[in-house]
């Protein structure tokens, strides 16, 4: 039965895609309401698995597989199929929960754009693609529909195709997410030598983790194997140094930024790690590169949130840097506290870009001091303005700002003690990195929330383009936040860890709400979020201006490190030169010898037959005349080779 | 079955002549039901092709040629055979539609595309190594006024270029074929005796650097490639779609290099790996520079043989077959990556990637085409070419990891030429987007036709290993 609903949660949004994109080219409208209900169907039927499969588990049968062949390799059986256990569980609930909530967002935020149907349509391929990874059995099935999710978000990064930046956003991640892949496919190939070696053929999770410790990798090959693979999730999961494409990939439409490149794509690369956990296990200097990466990815990233004054690539960087504590938690050897994370995460990072993207919709801008500034002009002066003219964007986008930062009893608190926890174990440094990283956190998200919601100061003259004063969107873009709202606060109620956890094992321990650490982070981002409150309660302008050595930190930080820079010059630089290196070759050196110099050997043989018109006639006839000789000539001679 | 598939498109060639140049609308009729004709009798031998004894030649006929010399015209295909039987009817049947849009002396372009797909089922369905070798020259001369008359640019150049590169490795791969049937007498051009009695293993090894070499320049093998790209740049869509689609030089490497010369191939795999390796990165690297929208496509070409021929270096039995996979897959692939150019410069008159734009807007279903069959050349999977790519990356990693690393990387690189090409033809704000107002049928039919047989095959590669593989496992073991 699980099976079964497996494969029609797989087929659903295909055919959905499929239908949409032949018939509802046209119709807009239908198009967002046939998604957005099979959507929803898929999220009730994810949830009805649940009941049996906590059955199923109680039996003591945690793992259910069915797959068909697609391919043969040699040795390697490569299939296609359905994995079910406590992680595909949470996945789906993940994933189809929030699409539908973005589903029906977008019913009301794309209203009118003359693209919706194709819109739609490749919204519901991401889902198939992101539910084949969430359901496969395999490594290679993984790969494939790692690549599939890669081009649906390169055609809705490039959604607005006529916008330059668009474009070359789509590029830039695609490009940069294939770095990634490159890696990935590299480790798989070099896994798939030692496979061949030891006579296993087929990439199963459930083969591999038993064949792997009889394989017999040396340790060097095996670390290498691992870094490869994470190359792959660090592509995807935006972590330092492939993190770059990320915040450009702001450039689509902002549902997607909520579903793809915040709450679930994004978070494949964790999935991806979790899934295929006792690889990584059994290389600890892997382990140990990836806690790094981890660290500092969540902790520069939350830096770069710092300096950024549009809300999109606020978030974006938000999401780098929580990304980065889910890695760090799955390095530190804790998968269960990565996943929690995710899961939470998906919830207030969703919410938090519908709200940025209700609050476009009513300011039609994404600069944060624009949008405090035209709240101050048109409340004038009242503080609390933009809590009446949009009261539920203002709630929820506060309630998910609460969630993010960690304070108890919201969804984010909860794990992401469990990361801090599990990051104590780990190396003293990186532990005090997840623990500034708190308070990072909590300032960029305090200024973004002073400089929007509660701006203050003089009111500037030249923001009067209040045409139609803020109001609230559409039932279809509150009511999702509203729900979203609900998960943040109480998703930590939800029994994940008890999903997650395989068989009769004692579930993971949950963190007490009181214990010191707990006491540390909660007070770092009280902190946080109160001084950057307090900085931005007057002025909405820079820090900098206040504190005039900080500038040129900030000047790094706005530059991101100078790292598209590095990637300009060294990357696509040297791309360029070897490019030209090749092509002047062609010209001048190949073609040059081979056609010229044959040309001139044809007419120096050929003279004679010098008056028709180009070399190659004579060229032909010559060498056939040579050849038929030749071949007279030995079959008289009866010479032998 | 298999002895009139040529001489369909050949005897309609004949009739052409003798119908007059006005009457277009016979010309085109008598063409189109040439193809359609051959290709009825190609599903017919899919249909009724044995796959369980794939490795044996079926629909065979016998004819006696010349028995001096103990040469006979037998005909019959095998798996192999039929796989690129199937290649030559959905090509020929797409690039039919692009030959119609010829406008000057059509009656002579269709006879030469007559007889050049006539040709491709000579090749393919000849047993006997003499008589492929005569359909195969019958393709080169057939092409050459193909691009010398009718192409673009510096078409006489390239056709020029063309004409002499193919035409030395033609009178070498007659050469060695002289010095095989010196070795081994008429038995040894008998393709289906040909693995039972093979030759010295000495004697392999000293005539495979000679096939290799003949076959390379035939087959576009770095570093004897410069006249593809130039070529196919120059040739008329349909001219190109046919020659660079079905690609007879993989083919005739196999059969030959493969087949009668197992041993010569092993002792030279090694050379031809690095080259196969080289030429996957070193073309990437050239279509990068390319300005003209044909010219990435030739290079691109060059580079993805790379993969089949790094494919057949390893020389085992699952190499070898997702080779033969990828060069079905691939010339599926050009074919509609030069019909898609064909329709996009007949329309603008021009073929610079950077004066297109907005195509995305202006003309979305050529737009999707395009975006979907540079996915597909990328390795996107859902696409044959991917399940091909990754077959062969699979069985030659453990021969040759480091050229398999360097294979990986080229892809990378394949998706930076591409996604430039996509960002500059298709995004962007539509320029001249009245040209492109309705699209006809004959240019989006073959597009759909040739992508959706890349998605089936993607989807479904057991379609096409199930011929591939008996025929391969038949000489490789």
């Amino acid at each position: 039965m699980i099976l079964t609903t497996a494969w029609t949660l797989l087929a659903l949004p295909l055919a959905s895609a499929a239908f949409i994109s032949v018939f509802l080219r046209k119709s807009p409208k239908t198009a967002g309401a046939l998604a957005t209900l099979v959507m929803g169907l898929c999220f009730a039927l994810t949830c009805s698995l649940i009941a049996p499969y906590e059955a199923l588990k109680n039996e003591g049968t945690p793992v259910l597989e069915s797959s068909v062949r697609w391919l043969t390799a040699g040795l390697f059986t490569l299939n296609f199929g359905v994995y079910f256990n406590g992680l595909t569980l949470v996945m789906l609930l993940v994933v189809t929960g929030v699409a539908t909530l973005v589903f029906l967002f977008s019913t009301a935020y794309m209203a009118g754009d003359p693209g919706t149907s194709r819109y739609f349509a490749c919204l519901s391929f991401f889902t198939f693609s992101m539910m084949g990874i969430v359901l496969s059995p395999n490594l290679i099935q993984i790969f494939i529909f790692w690549e599939l999710v890669g081009l649906s978000s390169y055609l809705l990064i490039g959604f607005w195709f006529e916008k330059k930046e668009a474009c070359t956003a789509a590029k830039k991640a695609f490009m940069t997410t294939r770095v990634g892949d490159a890696g990935m496919m590299l480790g798989l190939l070099a896994l798939s030598g030692f496979m061949a070696a030891g006579g296993i053929g087929s990439f199963d999770f459930t083969v591999l983790e038993t064949a792997l410790p009889s394989l017999g990798i040396p340790e060097l090959a095996m670390t290498l194997i691992a870094l490869g693979l994470f190359l792959g999730a660090a592509g995807k999961s935006a972590q330092a140094p492939l993190h770059v494409w990320l915040p450009d990939a702001m450039e689509g439409p902002t549902p997607v930024s909520a579903l793809i490149h915040a709450a679930t794509m994004v978070a494949a690369g964790i999935f991806l790690l979790a899934r295929i956990f006792f690889i990584f296990e059994a290389s600890p200097d892997a382990m140990t590169f990836i806690a790094w990466t981890g660290g500092l990815t969540a902790f520069l990233a939350a830096l770069l949130a710092l300096v950024q004054t549009d809300i999109k690539k606020i978030l974006a960087y938000s999401t780098v840097s929580q990304l980065g504590y889910m890695v760090l938690a799955l390095g530190v050897s804790d998968a269960q506290a990565g996943i929690l994370h995710l899961t939470m995460h998906a919830f207030f990072k969703a919410l938090l870009f519908l709200g940025a993207g209700s609050l476009i919709h009513a300011f039609h801008s994404q600069d944060i001091r624009e949008m405090g500034a035209r709240v101050l002009h048109e409340g004038r002066g009242s503080r609390l303005y933009l809590f009446k003219a949009l009261p539920v964007t203002s709630l929820t986008f506060l309630i998910g700002t609460v969630s993010l930062i960690g304070l108890p009893p919201f969804s984010g608190f909860f794990s992401k003690e469990e990361v801090l926890a599990a990051a104590a174990h780990g190396p003293a440094f990186l532990f005090g990195l997840a623990l500034a990283t708190v308070l990072v956190t909590a300032f960029y998200n305090g200024r973004l929330f002073t400089i929007v919601f509660l701006p203050g100061g003089k009111t500037s003259s030249h923001a009067s383009h209040a045409e139609h004063p803020l109001h609230e969107g559409s039932p279809a873009m509150t009511v999702p936040l509203i729900l979203l709202a609900v998960l943040s606060v109480f998703g930590s109620a939800l029994p994940i860890h008890a999903w997650l956890s395989s068989g009769k094992e004692p579930s993971h321990v949950a963190p007490h709400g009181l214990d010191p650490l707990a006491l540390i982070s909660v007070g770092a981002a009280l902190l946080g979020f109160a001084s950057a409150a307090l900085v931005y309660w007057k002025r909405s302008g820079r820090l900098r201006d206040a504190l005039p050595w900080l500038a040129q930190p900030a000047r790094v930080l706005e530059h991101k490190y100078f790292l598209d820079d590095i990637y300009d010059r060294w990357v696509c630089g040297a791309l360029e030169k070897k490019a030209r290196a090749a092509d002047l070759l062609e010209r001048y050196v190949i073609t040059e010898w081979t056609i010229n110099g044959l040309g001139r050997l044809a007419r120096w043989i050929g003279g004679g037959l010098r008056s028709f018109q180009t070399g190659v006639v004579q060229f032909y006839a010559l060498t056939f005349l040579i050849g038929a000789l030749t071949i007279l000539f030995f079959m008289t001679s009866g010479w032998r080779f | 079955m298999t002895l009139i598939l040529p001489w369909i498109s050949w005897i309609t060639a004949l009739t052409l002549l003798g119908i007059p140049r006005q009457n277009l609308r016979l010309l085109k009729r008598l063409t189109a039901s040439a193809c359609l004709l051959s290709a009825a009798a190609v599903l017919f031998m899919v249909l009724n092709f044995d796959g369980r004894s794939g490795a044996e030649y079926q629909f065979v006929t016998r004819l006696s040629w010349l028995p001096a010399l103990g040469i006979d015209y037998v005909s019959g295909v095998d798996g192999l055979g039929l796989t690129f039987c199937l290649l030559t009817a959905l090509v020929s049947g797409a690039s039919l539609f692009s030959a119609f849009t010829v406008s000057d002396r059509l009656k002579e372009y269709l006879v030469f595309f007559l007889l050049l797909s006539g040709a491709f089922y000579g090749v393919f369905t000849s047993m006997n190594l003499f008589f492929v070798y005569v359909f195969y020259e019958v393709t080169l001369l057939a092409v050459y006024p193909m691009i010398a008359v009718w192409g673009t640019g510096k078409k006489e150049a390239a056709a020029i270029q063309m004409a002499v590169m193919t035409g030395l490795g033609a009178v070498l791969a007659l050469f060695g074929l002289f010095l095989l049937y010196q070795q081994g007498g008429p038995a040894v051009f008998d393709l289906e005796a040909a693995p039972r009695n093979l030759l010295a293993a000495e004697t392999q090894i000293r005539l495979a650097p000679l096939f290799l070499i003949a076959f390379g320049l035939l087959s576009s093998l770095w570093p004897l490639h410069s006249w593809a790209p130039a070529a196919y740049a120059s040739a008329p869509a349909s001219a190109a779609m046919l020659h660079a689609g079905i690609k007879a030089g993989p083919y005739l490497l196999l059969r030959v290099a493969a087949g009668l010369l197992p041993e010569g191939m092993r002792a030279w795999a090694d050379a031809l790996a690095l080259a196969a390796a080289v030429g996957i990165v070193y073309a990437a690297y050239a279509a990068l520079r390319q300005k003209s929208l044909r010219l990435i496509f030739g290079f691109s070409g060059v580079s993805h043989l790379g993969y089949v021929f790094l494919g057949l270096a390893a020389f085992s039995a699952p190499s070898v077959s997702g080779a033969v996979f990828l060069v079905f897959a691939h010339g599926i692939l050009t074919a509609a990556l030069f019909s898609a150019a064909g329709t996009l410069s007949n329309r603008t008159q021009h073929d610079e990637i950077q004066a297109f734009g907005g195509l995305a807007q202006s003309a979305p279903f050529l737009s999707a085409a395009l975006i979907a069959a540079s996915m597909a050349s990328l390795g996107m999977p859902g696409f044959a070419n991917f399940a091909s790519e990754l077959m062969i990356l699979l069985s030659t990693w453990s021969v040759y990891p480091w050229l398999t690393g360097l294979a990986v990387l080229g892809i990378l690189l394949t998706s930076v030429y591409l996604l430039r090409m996509i960002q500059a033809v298709c995004y962007g704000k539509a320029v001249q987007a009245e040209t492109f107002s309705n699209l006809r049928l004959h240019e989006t039919l073959p597009l759909a036709l040739l992508i959706g047989t890349l998605i089936l095959f993607g989807l479904w590669p057991s379609g096409l290993l199930q011929w591939i593989e008996p025929a391969i496992g038949a000489f490789i073991s």
